[in-house]
């Protein structure tokens, strides 16, 4: 016999990220994934966020690693909410994780929270968390093939950053071909350059993010 | 991509869909996998034929539905098989294209034997 079933098999996931994104709308609360390789400057791209939007919004940070709390640290020092999630093993974070930080974390007080999603290309793309965007981090030292190569992931940001532009003389870095690349998998993708190193393109930064927040506050 | 953990919740999903009715033996699992839903089925079936021993599910057969990634363009309405993950119309060239199938991951049906 036939029993007909057409259930989506991540739907576990997709329930808990759509409870997650209701308690963030309910309290005004604006949501950014940040993905990216280990080591693409995810951590660099909120500090250098956090500096210049700090006095705007209150800003928090939900970290994502395997291990340590290093991240959490960092940005901790910058006097912000912070939670360090360890996933002991775990390559992303999933909607359920984030659920239970919320339990403990004080989102309700906040206007803006950065969640830093565990250093990985792949599999966090397919993740929901509850999330307004995701905003991909890619370095200039990882060559420009990463959209051609990890394709998900480009077509489900909002905002590819392309950190480490401080350190193009000395690679051979073929940013136009990127973002070809990039705008093929998603044309509607945002793309900005910027080195947290020196400072350049930070102000392009979080002027999206400005975007973005004034944007969801219009919504309601 | 974690084949293991979409294994277990298939293995949960048609435990639910069982619940209350006389079955003896699930005998197959009709899934439907789109290209880019990033499962990759030979994965899923290992993963499945592991941890689903000493189940009522063990020994079910994985029967899936493929479907191609395909795109429809929001300007000419010219629907296209997309590859290599270019999502630009091939008609009209136009960069705003939609993905009507090639997304999906779904338990479609289970055949089973009652009694």
């Amino acid at each position: 016999m036939e029993i007909r079933v057409l259930s989506d098999i991540l739907k576990a996931n997709e329930a808990i990220a759509e409870q997650n994104r209701k308690k963030f709308r309910e309290r005004n609360v604006v949501v950014f994934n940040l993905i990216g390789s280990p080591g693409a400057g995810k951590t660099s791209v909120i500090e250098a966020a956090i500096e210049r939007l700090k006095e705007e919004y209150r800003i928090g940070v939900i970290e994502g690693d395997i291990a340590t709390s290093r991240d959490a640290e960092r940005i901790a020092k910058l006097g912000v909410e912070t939670l360090q999630i360890n996933t002991r093993g775990a390559c992303h974070l999933d909607a359920n994780m984030i659920a239970a930080a919320l339990c403990e974390f004080p989102y309700q007080a906040l206007d803006l929270l950065f969640i830093e999603n565990v250093g990985n290309l792949v599999c966090p793309a397919g993740y929901d968390l509850g999330e307004d965007a995701k905003v991909v981090v890619i370095s200039v030292p990882e060559g420009p093939d990463k959209p051609a190569k990890y394709p998900l992931i480009f077509r489900n940001a909002s905002l590819m950053l392309i950190n480490k532009t401080d350190l193009a003389p000395h690679c051979s870095f073929d940013a136009e071909a990127m973002k070809q690349d990039a705008l093929g998998v998603n044309p509607s993708l945002d793309i900005i350059g910027l080195s947290c190193e020196t400072g350049e393109g930070a102000e392009e930064w979080t002027a999206w993010l400005r975007r973005r927040m004034r944007q969801r506050r219009s919504d309601r | 991509m974690h084949e293991l953990s979409i294994a277990s919740n298939l293995i949960d999903i048609v435990k639910k869909a069982v619940e209350g009715k006389e079955i003896s033996r699930v005998t197959s699992l009709r899934i439907v996998i789109g290209e880019m839903s990033m499962v990759v089925p030979e994965s899923l079936e290992f993963a499945f034929g592991v941890i689903s021993k000493g189940t009522f599910v063990e020994n079910a057969r994985l029967d899936f539905v493929r479907k191609p990634l395909v795109g429809k363009c929001l300007e000419c309405e010219k629907e296209f098989a997309v590859r290599d993950f270019l999502f630009r119309c091939p008609e009209c060239q136009s960069p705003g294209v939609e993905i009507v199938s090639g997304r999906e991951l779904l338990l479609e049906s289970i055949e089973c034997e009652q009694g």
